[in-house]
């Protein structure tokens, strides 16, 4: 069912909203230099591939389970998965990658959107409002990484399955596009919590953050500010190890890996 | 009042009370807030029943492998809803698993049992707890008084924690010798060789951190490791986390994970990682007659074994393995000059029937490498438990467990359980065979070779009990009584986890939510049974909870005194790891082991069947996440991509395009053994070894919940029936197959 009117708990959660944005407001108005860019370094050389990184994200983030069976081929809703590349040079051995949306910075996606449900948010993340979302699915044609899933039918729950459900992410319709969003609600609450303790977000809130960096038993997804040098983010970004996917179309991602070493 | 307006209200007087610079009211747009809590916010199914939104974290120990990593639980108004690391944990600091990510499906399967069943005329109909216990009861007080106590057989699976010790006791004291005891670490091929070399039947530690060269012998490290995320966390430390990266190197027939972590992978035959070692060991002996002298000063049986080595010379080794001579050499090589090394084995390279000699070999070249003497393999440190009471046994006991076991346990030197010899034994013992069966997370009527054979002998038995909390093959087909357990987020625990750290620790398991269904803990159902039995066997198990019985041996935590919690009294301990969640020894276990026994013995693998019809062999194994076929009711596991091809819910058959002609990358084929036969796709795979097929577990379930039910097939089915010789462990590895022309449907 339904709710019919206002509960106890979201007038609560409006109630914390509002004094989370009084303090927002207080410390970005006292912060100076550029705006954050949250980005992800992914260093492949900590990965093992083990996966975790996906089913933390399908917990967090009320992803549903996919289904057997060839009718739902290709109709998985995967906001982080692991995407398998063969080796470069002969004889070399396949690598997996954590692949969650790049959050271009320039993002195809957020242009070809004919309704705005696509949008950057002020620090950089790439967010998808699903009530506003037509089921186009332009915006999965135009982002060059397949990052986006089109719910083709309505989620299921069955029976008690529904309680494990996250409170703080609300679930899709069928008819939408959804993504990931660095776990925009946890940002959220983490800023809200540094607020309430008269303080402003450090780095080290932000480095396990999105719920896959917090599950990675690899510790191999460092999650923060792109634009703060003196972040952990910031410094392996600027390793020699980088890269980004598909650079040269100009989608500047704020995703950015470091390349798998072997010891020879 | 609209809702709107009830809300601007109240954040406007949010907005009050905050600090001035508030910038808006309560409700925010979308733009700001697409996931959470702004109003516009579609409905979270479920949540309409939250009143306060009340959020508790539990800090508790995971139950869904044998790491038993520290973890951090979410429970919002009753409802666990989250599942994260604990990062005080020094085993997993923050990392989880798969596996104990998908606890809360575990919890919330919509398929679980939800009271005590009982079949009556082939249906189980729901039963009343006192009813169901008071009718075991009377079973087992009848069977113990007509002097037969034998003839209960109980039957653990992989559970961690005490329930073994308690269910182990209840046998002793009810008098049956007939305990199977399913736990790997303590009774599989490892540890049984650890017994053999160190005197203890645990699977040893190692010292990854100063490692600087390892070498794994077909050891599946970071898929069907029992110690997953310890090892995956190791795994990045060795490579980024010191200024010197340890060099892994991987010797196995398959692209895995482990093989795809690795700095190097060297694809040998299956089953034959023991002769690469003790190549190894041969050319280093060669190559450093004192140095390895020296290792080997104080190791029994040494002398044996150089004289063995000696005929592991690089050509045999090639042809036995495939591993080049050129390879090899230089592998021995790398071993001794980067080192500090070591070379370990896993349940993967232990599946054949040379297991044993193959954990043997792998420890020889420990032993050869220093690696014993340098502390880098090592006892796995203990923990400082107390004991329960010493046990009194009456006369009934006594005669009972005087009579042999029916497993023959003893016919294998150093099995305390042996499984794949029961279904025969039960069907021979005639008028001897088990009265009663108490199953303890357990599912032989799936996850054991040949499953039909094991419905056959468990559908001997006049009463089988089971107490798994999900409706898995066993429980549907077989049990007459069903005593349905907590899941591990409902219940109290002491979890010990596989051994990984170079000192003990512990973890308290918590109830986070109230039990969602009319289940009951197996150990408080346990302790009920024998009060209601009474005599020797009610004053032998005498708490009144489970919880009891795990607070009288946690007495010994108290008592030691370097532990990193401070308590004096019991009670205060268990506040304290409700707090904290883990206890753990201040101080690491002794580095060196004294003494160390080596053995000279190797056998190549058997593989049964016709080799003129049955030309592949077949390699059945463990994926990762869902395990022998356990997680297969938790659809996010199903959603891991473990293969370079892999896809959600990929299910095929591995094999290398040369054993398979006329097969293309997808086709349907049959595979056939000489006992069974399963239909699935094939996966052509270059880096496959050619004459051999792999085969995920997990599959084909006929019951066990509507995500497990079918899907893929039981590649158990295929695998000959039958103990390993030697250690009676379970045989997967062993089987000849073909692939057949495909007879039935797609699944």
């Amino acid at each position: 069912m339904k709710e019919k009117g206002p509960t106890r708990r979201s007038l609560l959660g409006g109630a914390a909203a509002a004094a989370g944005a009084a303090a927002l407001g207080a410390s970005s108005s006292a912060a100076a230099g550029p705006a954050r860019r949250w980005g992800m370094v992914i260093d492949l050389d900590r990965c093992t591939a083990c996966g975790a990184c996906t089913v933390a994200c399908r917990q967090e983030n009320n992803v549903p389970p996919s289904r057997p069976g060839p009718e739902h081929g290709g109709r998985e809703i995967e906001w982080m998965s692991l995407l398998w590349q063969e080796a470069e040079g002969a004889g070399g051995l396949p690598i997996a990658l954590p692949f969650p949306c790049q959050h271009c910075a320039e993002a195809p996606c957020v242009k070809a959107c004919p309704v705005g449900a696509t949008l950057k948010s002020a620090e950089g993340i790439t967010l998808q409002i699903w009530e506003r979302c037509i089921g186009c699915r332009y915006c999965m044609v135009a982002c060059p990484y397949g990052r986006r899933s089109f719910n083709w039918e309505e989620p299921r729950w069955d029976g008690t399955l529904v309680q494990l459900l996250n409170p703080d992410v609300a679930t899709r319709p069928a008819g939408v596009v959804e993504k990931c969003t660095f776990c925009h609600h946890r940002i959220r609450d983490a800023k809200q919590r540094a607020a309430l303790e008269g303080r402003a977000l450090a780095d080290e809130d932000a480095r396990r953050l999105p719920a896959c960096a917090a599950a990675c038993p690899a510790e191999a997804i460092v999650f923060g500010d792109l634009n703060d040098p003196e972040s952990r983010v910031a410094q392996l970004a600027r390793d020699s190890r980088r890269f980004r996917l598909l650079e040269h179309l100009g989608t500047d991602p704020s995703v950015i890996y470091l390349k798998r070493d072997r010891r020879s | 009042m609209s809702r709107r307006q009830a809300l601007t209200a109240l954040g406007g007087l949010g907005a009050a009370g905050a600090a001035a610079g508030c910038r808006r009211e309560g409700w925010s747009p979308p733009e700001d807030d697409p996931t959470g809590l702004a109003l516009a916010k579609p409905y979270v199914p479920g949540a309409e029943a939250y009143g306060a939104h009340e959020e508790r974290w539990f800090r508790s120990a995971c139950g869904q492998c044998p790491a038993g990593c520290g973890i951090r639980v979410r429970v919002v108004e009753g409802r666990a809803v989250r599942i994260e690391g604990d990062r005080d944990n020094p085993q997993n600091r923050g990392g989880i698993g798969p596996r104990g990510l998908s606890a809360l499906q575990a919890l919330y399967d919509a398929d679980r049992v939800t009271g005590p069943l009982k079949r009556v005329h082939g249906v189980l109909v729901p039963i009343s707890w006192d009813d169901a216990l008071g009718e075991l009861a009377g079973g087992l007080a009848a069977l113990r008084a007509a002097g037969q106590p034998e003839r209960l057989l109980v039957w653990t699976g992989q559970e961690r924690g005490l329930m073994h010790d308690l269910l182990s006791r209840f046998c002793r004291a009810y008098g049956t010798p007939n305990f199977i005891d399913g736990r790997p670490g303590r009774t599989g091929v490892l540890a049984q060789a650890m017994e053999a070399t160190l005197g203890a039947p645990e699977i040893p530690t190692y010292d990854w951190e100063n490692a600087g060269y390892v070498l794994s012998l077909e050891a599946g490290l970071l898929e069907d490791s029992c110690q997953l995320v310890y090892l995956t966390r190791i795994a990045a430390e060795m490579r980024r986390g010191t200024s010197r990266r340890a060099r892994v190197v991987h010797a196995g027939p398959m692209f895995d994970l482990s093989a795809s972590s690795a700095d190097e992978w060297i694809r040998i035959r299956p089953g034959t990682a023991g002769v690469v070692a003790l190549g190894v060991v041969a050319l280093l002996l060669e190559r450093h007659p004192a140095e390895t002298a020296l290792s080997l000063e104080l190791a029994e049986g040494a002398g044996e074994l150089v004289a063995f080595a000696r005929g592991f010379t690089p050509e045999r080794v090639e042809a036995a393995s495939g591993v080049p001579r050129r390879t090899l050499e230089r592998l021995a090589g790398e071993l001794w000059d980067e080192g500090p090394a070591i070379a370990v084995v896993g349940e993967r390279s232990l599946a054949y029937s040379n297991g044993f000699d193959t954990a043997l070999a792998a420890m020889a070249l420990n032993a050869v490498l220093g690696a014993f003497s340098g502390g880098r393999v090592r006892r796995a440190p203990s923990l400082p438990l107390a004991d329960w009471p010493e046990l009194a046994l009456d006369p009934a006991a006594l005669a009972g467990l005087a009579r042999p076991r029916l497993d023959g346990a003893g016919g294998f030197p150093r099995a305390r359980s042996v499984h794949e010899t029961l279904p025969e034994a039960i069907e021979a013992a005639g008028d001897g065979r088990p009265a009663i069966a108490l199953l303890h997370h357990a599912n032989p009527a799936y996850a054991r070779q040949q499953p039909r054979r094991w419905r056959r002998a468990l559908a001997a038995i006049p009463r089988v009990v089971s107490f798994s909390p999900y409706r898995d093959e066993t429980v549907d087909a077989i049990a007459d009584l069903v005593l349905p357990d907590h899941t591990f987020l409902e219940r109290w625990e002491l979890d010990v986890p596989a051994p990984a750290l170079d000192r003990a620790i512990a973890g308290l398991r918590v109830p986070v939510v109230a039990p969602l269904h009319d289940t009951r803990p197996t150990g408080d159902a346990l302790l009920a049974l024998a009060r209601q039995i009474g005599g020797a066997v009610a004053s032998g198990l005498p708490w009144w909870s489970y919880r009891e019985a795990i607070e009288a041996r946690l007495e010994g935590l108290t008592r030691a005194r370097h532990g990193n919690l401070a308590a004096s009294t019991t009670h205060e301990l268990l506040g304290e790891l409700h707090r904290v969640g883990f206890w753990v020894d201040g101080e690491p276990a002794a580095a060196a082991p004294t003494a160390i026994t080596l053995h000279a013995s190797y056998a190549e693998p058997t593989w049964y069947g016709d080799p003129g019809r049955y030309p592949l062999r077949l390699l059945p194994y463990r994926p990762l996440g869902y395990a022998e076929g356990s997680g297969a009711n938790l659809p996010w596991l199903r959603t891991l991509r473990p293969r370079p091809a892999s896809r959600p819910w990929w299910f095929a058959a591995e094999v290398h395009p040369s054993s398979a002609p006329g097969v293309h990358d997808g086709d349907p084929i049959a595979l056939e053994s000489e006992w069974g036969s399963i239909e699935l796709k094939a996966h052509l795979d270059e880096r496959m070894e050619p004459g051999y097929v792999a085969v995920p577990m997990g599959g084909g379930h006929q019951a066990s919940g509507r995500w497990a039910r079918s899907f893929g097939v039981n590649v158990l089915d295929l695998v000959r029936p039958g103990p390993a010789p030697v250690t009676g462990a379970d045989l997967l590895c062993a089987t000849r197959v073909r692939i057949a022309p495909r007879t039935g449907g797609a699944r």
